[in-house]
Order: C-alpha cells, then sequence, then structure tokens
C-alpha cells in the first residue's frame, strides 16, 4: 500500500512538466565521458591494464579460466603425487628383493 | 529481491563497467538511459534549469569514476539518483545558508503512518502547485523518498539530519503536499 502510494506519487510527478534541457547537453554529456575515460592521463595503455580492462569487463570469463587453472592444477599435482608413490613402491619391493636375496 | 531483479541489476552493472572501461556503445546507453530522468529530479529539486544540467554533469563523472563501486545490489536509477541528490543537497547548502540547519521542533506521529492516498487521482498542475508550496527542507526530503525509496533515516543521513529530525521533516512534508491536494480538488470542484 505504501509502496504503491509512492509510486503513484510518482507517476503523477512525472507527468509535470520540466523544461527541456539544452540542445547540447547530451553531447556535453559525450564529451565528459571522452574526457574522463578515453583521455584521462591514468588510463596507461600498458598490456597489464588491457588484461585487467578485460577482466572487469568479461569477469564471467576469468572466474571460469580460474576455476580450470585451479582444476588443472589439481589434477597435476594428484598425478605427481601418484608418480611418487609409485616410485616408492618400486623402491620398497627392490629393497624387499635385495633383503630376501642376502 | 527476486532473480528478475537480481538479473537486471547485474546487466546493468556489467553495462556501466563497460563504458567505465571505454566501450562508446555503453556510454551512449548509459547516458540515454539515465540523463533525462536525472534532468528531471535536478529541476524538481532545484528549480533551475543551468543549475540542474551542471548537477547532472557532475554527477555523470561521478559516475564513471565509482563505476566500480556500483555492486549490482540495487538498480542504476537509485545509484544514480542519490549521487544527484547529493550534489543538488550541496548546491543548496551552499547557495542557501541556514536552510538545512538542524530543527528540534517536536511533533508527534511518524512519516510512515502518512498515506497520501490518491483515491481520485492527481492532475499534473494540482501536484506542481502542492510541490510548489513545499519548503526547500520538505521538497527535497519528499522527492528522495519518491525517487529513491529512502527511509527517514536515509533521507536523514543524505541532507545532515538525525533520524528523529528526518522523520518529522517527511512526516510534515507528506501532511502538507496531502493538505495542497485536497485544497487543489476543491477549488477544481468550486
Amino acid at each position: 500500500m505504501k509502496s504503491n502510494d509512492r509510486q503513484v506519487f510518482l507517476d503523477a510527478l512525472e507527468q509535470t512538466k520540466t523544461p527541456d534541457p539544452s540542445a547540447n547537453f547530451e553531447q556535453r554529456l559525450h564529451q565528459d565521458w571522452e574526457r574522463m575515460v578515453l583521455t584521462s592521463p591514468a588510463k596507461s595503455t600498458h598490456g597489464i591494464s588491457e588484461v585487467l580492462t578485460f577482466a572487469r569487463t568479461h569477469h564471467k570469463l576469468v572466474i571460469f579460466l580460474a576455476m580450470m587453472a585451479i582444476i588443472a592444477s589439481v589434477l597435476l599435482g594428484q598425478g605427481t603425487m601418484g608418480s611418487a608413490e609409485d616410485d616408492l613402491r618400486h623402491i620398497d619391493a627392490l629393497s624387499e628383493l635385495s633383503l630376501s636375496t642376502m | 529481491m527476486n532473480l528478475f531483479f537480481i538479473g537486471q541489476h547485474r546487466t546493468e552493472q556489467a553495462l556501466l563497467r563497460k563504458a567505465a572501461a571505454g566501450d562508446p556503445n555503453a556510454s551512449k546507453e548509459v547516458i540515454g538511459l539515465l540523463s533525462l530522468p536525472a534532468y528531471s529530479l535536478a529541476y524538481r529539486m532545484l528549480g533551475n534549469k543551468e543549475d540542474a544540467e551542471d548537477a547532472v554533469q557532475e554527477a555523470f563523472i561521478r559516475l564513471w569514476k565509482s563505476a566500480d563501486s556500483f555492486s549490482g545490489k540495487s538498480k542504476l536509477f537509485t545509484y544514480f539518483y542519490a549521487i544527484v541528490s547529493n550534489l543538488c543537497l550541496d548546491q543548496l547548502k551552499s547557495g542557501h545558508k541556514g536552510v538545512f540547519e538542524e530543527f528540534n521542533e517536536l511533533e508527534h506521529g511518524s512519516s510512515e503512518d502518512v498515506l497520501l492516498e490518491f483515491n481520485g487521482g492527481i492532475t499534473a498542475g494540482g501536484i506542481k502547485k502542492a510541490m510548489d508550496a513545499l519548503s526547500t527542507k520538505q521538497r527535497m526530503a519528499i522527492l528522495m523518498w519518491a525517487y529513491q525509496d529512502l527511509t527517514a533515516e536515509q533521507v536523514g543521513l543524505a541532507m545532515g539530519m538525525n533520524k528523529n529530525s528526518a522523520d518529522q521533516l517527511l512526516f510534515r512534508a507528506k501532511l502538507k503536499l496531502k493538505s495542497e491536494l485536497k485544497k487543489g480538488d476543491v477549488d477544481e470542484i468550486q
């Protein structure tokens, strides 16, 4: 009810006329954007900043790539640990064999 | 908040970040989406075309600078209206010394208890007249409530008042608006 009250008031308010902004108003806003975003001195053209910009605009892809990297490193780690265990088993077997021959 | 709104806010967040990262199409879209409603709000607060344009221009500069801070939890409109309102408040505070001084006058009642109850509908002329009858402070508070859906506490924070004072301000603004609208109805009938 209260939010409906607010919405009706807002709709009525929107019906009241305000003078149109100046003809070049939007153009000024675009010029400000160009000055702020495109030609700002803080915006470097380094590869790193491009990567950061890419990361900001495609954050889902970056999260996906990070997940893939983590999974790959876990799998690689498991494989390395597995081969180390195999090596130990081989050494054990050899030492048992050498003991038994003695 | 349902999933539809969360999705919509995330889209707006992505759009804003693209614009702030240098995408010209995204910036055009953001400017096209926000500039006119923000100008209307600024004009209603300041009552002057040039001041309203300056406030919106400055608000856009702040928006590009703070694009990373927009979390997408609220609508982009709401986020931008907050920037515009604060700039208008600053302008009014610097222009009219004493307008925003704290007041201790106490009246009973909470602003949330006042319903405007637009049963018969309201005309554009009626609402303009009623808004003009409000004081600067009352108009600011009611516009922040209407455009940004702020609570009395949030209005108080924006206007540098404590919660009780802001609640009383909103309470009186709504009562005045209601009585002015009723008066307008009677005038129209007569």
